[in-house]
């Protein structure tokens, strides 16, 4: 079975270490940037499967990296890359102060609050890879 | 100095003993009627005396001849009483009375060739005497009552310093309350992340504990997973239970450099998501300073959170800290949308603030200058609208440390 490259963007290296061990006993290949920019260099560099997002970071936040992803014609090739945003609460679009339509606009594919179940991090990532 | 401290003593004796309120010295006040009867005896005693009007006994014996002049200084008694307790008003009219009581003997009964002369120097003299301990009771008397008011109210003026000491000081508690729950959103979505890892990994452990396949290693290494993440999440909190206890003013030598630190781990996460950029230039050789380290970390957050607020587009923010002359300095600097000149003005000034309802009340300047102004500090701004501005805490070096650095740097220029 071709292992799939699943992308973790988050800043918070005890979120990464969870996901991690949550996918760990799947056929997937982990790998992890720690803010946005290195986040998009990696997709183009390593042409993920999944993108797993965090939306509070320094510098860019999630739903900016989300947005260039899927609407900056320099990752037109990467569009179609599922994201999982992670978040903490539904809406932290108001925190970050984004509109409604502009939070439409960089919709990702799925949601899934902090803290997940290690069950659903793993069907929604299934299920994510296996939609493309 | 003894003498007069026992002089000082008798006067104010003398003047407890006397009546204190307006209505003993009034007409019905006992101490009129003493003077009336000791002037009427004073009057009595001396035409006795100086007329021979009943030149009877035991009038009429040696002693009164002989001691005739005391009488005229008898007089002197009721004056001086009078004007004790009357004062001005008192002394004039008993002079007055001596004055009508001795003129029909001088003018009547005289054996001498001017007549009027004696009983007038006598007259003048009480009266001068009376007069002078009026004016100099009646001064005794003012100087001590504008002293115990000069006092209560030097008194009433330290207990409102103080009470002001004491508000200012809640004050100051009540806009790092403020603060707190500027930076609590972010801080609480800080803690939740290392929270949510270490029930991820307590939830595999259970899994992994009940599975078939059981690794004992497997379990201490999602055990280790859950110590580092919760220990993170509990010095996130202790950070900020510490920062929002209230603590009594308290100077202690402080390295500058650790409460940047501190306040930036405290309100740094608020620049997350904001595409902003937080560059730290500490300077490491800094001094220590005498300073309340509280209320600076709170100055440093009060700059921070100002600075994160005024760039929602993002930028840069760059905190460093530095010596200059005899000022030590910890410069905020952010690339927003600045001050305009007219609100450069009122900067400082409480309750002024450019924030939306709801997100400042505008005592976060007013109350770190305050700060700043309590350790003989400052606060300078900077600000070109459109390009950012630089807040600049500038706490004054210790003495010590500057003559150091002048007497090396005198060495320095000999050799």
């Amino acid at each position: 079975m071709v292992q799939k490259k699943i992308l973790i963007i988050d800043d918070d290296p005890s979120i990464i270490a969870a996901v991690k061990a949550v996918l760990k006993g799947g056929p997937y290949n982990v790998f992890e940037a720690f803010n946005g920019d290195d986040g998009l260099r990696k997709v183009v560099e390593e042409r993920p499967d999944l993108i797993i997002l965090d939306v509070i970071m320094p510098g860019k936040h999630g739903f900016a990296v989300c947005k260039e992803l899927k609407t900056d014609p320099k990752y037109y090739f990467f569009s179609k890359i599922p994201v999982l945003m992670l978040t903490v609460y539904p809406d932290d679009r108001e925190k970050i102060g984004l509109s409604m339509r502009e939070g439409m606009e960089m919709e990702a594919e799925d949601y899934l609050q902090k803290p997940f179940e290690p069950d659903e991090l793993l069907r929604r990532v299934n299920r994510l890879i296996e939609g493309t | 100095m003894t003498i007069k401290s026992i002089l000082r003593n008798m006067v104010t004796k003398t003047i407890e003993w006397l009546p204190q309120n307006e209505t003993d010295r009034g007409v019905r006040s006992p101490h009129l009627w003493i003077i009336v009867v000791l002037l009427a005896l004073g009057t009595f005693t001396y035409y006795v005396d100086q007329t021979q009007l009943i030149n009877v006994p035991p009038f009429n014996n040696a002693f009164f001849t002989t001691v005739h002049d005391i009488h005229r200084t008898l007089f002197l008694i009721p004056i001086v009483y009078a004007a004790l307790l009357f004062r001005v008003r008192g002394s004039l009219i008993t002079s007055f009375v001596f004055l009508c009581v001795v003129l029909p003997r001088g003018l009547l009964f005289s054996p001498y060739s001017e007549p009027l002369l004696r009983p007038l120097v006598f007259v003048s003299f009480a009266a001068f005497i009376s007069l002078l301990i009026a004016t100099q009771l009646n001064r005794i008397e003012t100087e001590t009552r504008a002293r115990t008011e000069l006092s209560a109210a030097y008194q009433e003026l330290k207990e409102s310093h103080q009470q002001l000491m004491e508000s200012q000081e809640q004050l100051i508690h009540a806009e790092k309350l403020t603060l707190l729950g500027e930076i609590s959103a972010s801080l609480a979505h800080e803690a939740n992340n290392p929270l949510s890892a270490a029930l991820v990994f307590a939830k595999l452990l259970t899994r992994e504990t009940t599975s078939d396949n059981f690794s004992k290693e497997g379990a201490l290494d999602y055990l280790s997973q859950i110590d580092s993440a919760l220990t993170r999440g509990i010095r996130l909190i202790q950070n900020f239970v510490a920062f929002g206890r209230q603590s009594p003013p308290n100077l202690r030598p402080v390295d500058i450099n650790d409460i940047v630190n501190q306040a930036l781990a405290l309100s740094a996460h608020s620049a997350k998501g904001q595409n902003i950029e937080v560059i730290k230039e500490l300077n490491p050789s800094l001094p220590k300073v005498m300073a309340d380290s509280d209320q600076l970390q709170q100055v440093c957050i009060n700059l921070i959170l100002n600075a994160i607020q005024a760039m929602p587009e993002g930028g840069r923010l760059i905190i460093c800290t530095s010596t200059n002359g005899n000022w030590l300095k910890v410069e905020v600097q952010d690339t927003g949308c600045g001050i305009s000149l007219e609100n450069m003005r009122k900067l400082f000034t409480p309750f002024f603030t450019t924030k939306e309802k709801g997100k400042g009340v505008g005592l976060g300047l007013a109350v770190c200058q305050g700060i700043m102004q309590r350790h003989q500090g400052k606060i300078e701004v900077q600000s070109k609208e459109g390009e950012g501005s630089t807040f600049t805490a500038c706490l004054p070096l210790p003495p010590k440390e500057h003559e150091e650095k002048a007497t090396t740097l005198g060495k320095g220029g000999e050799s």
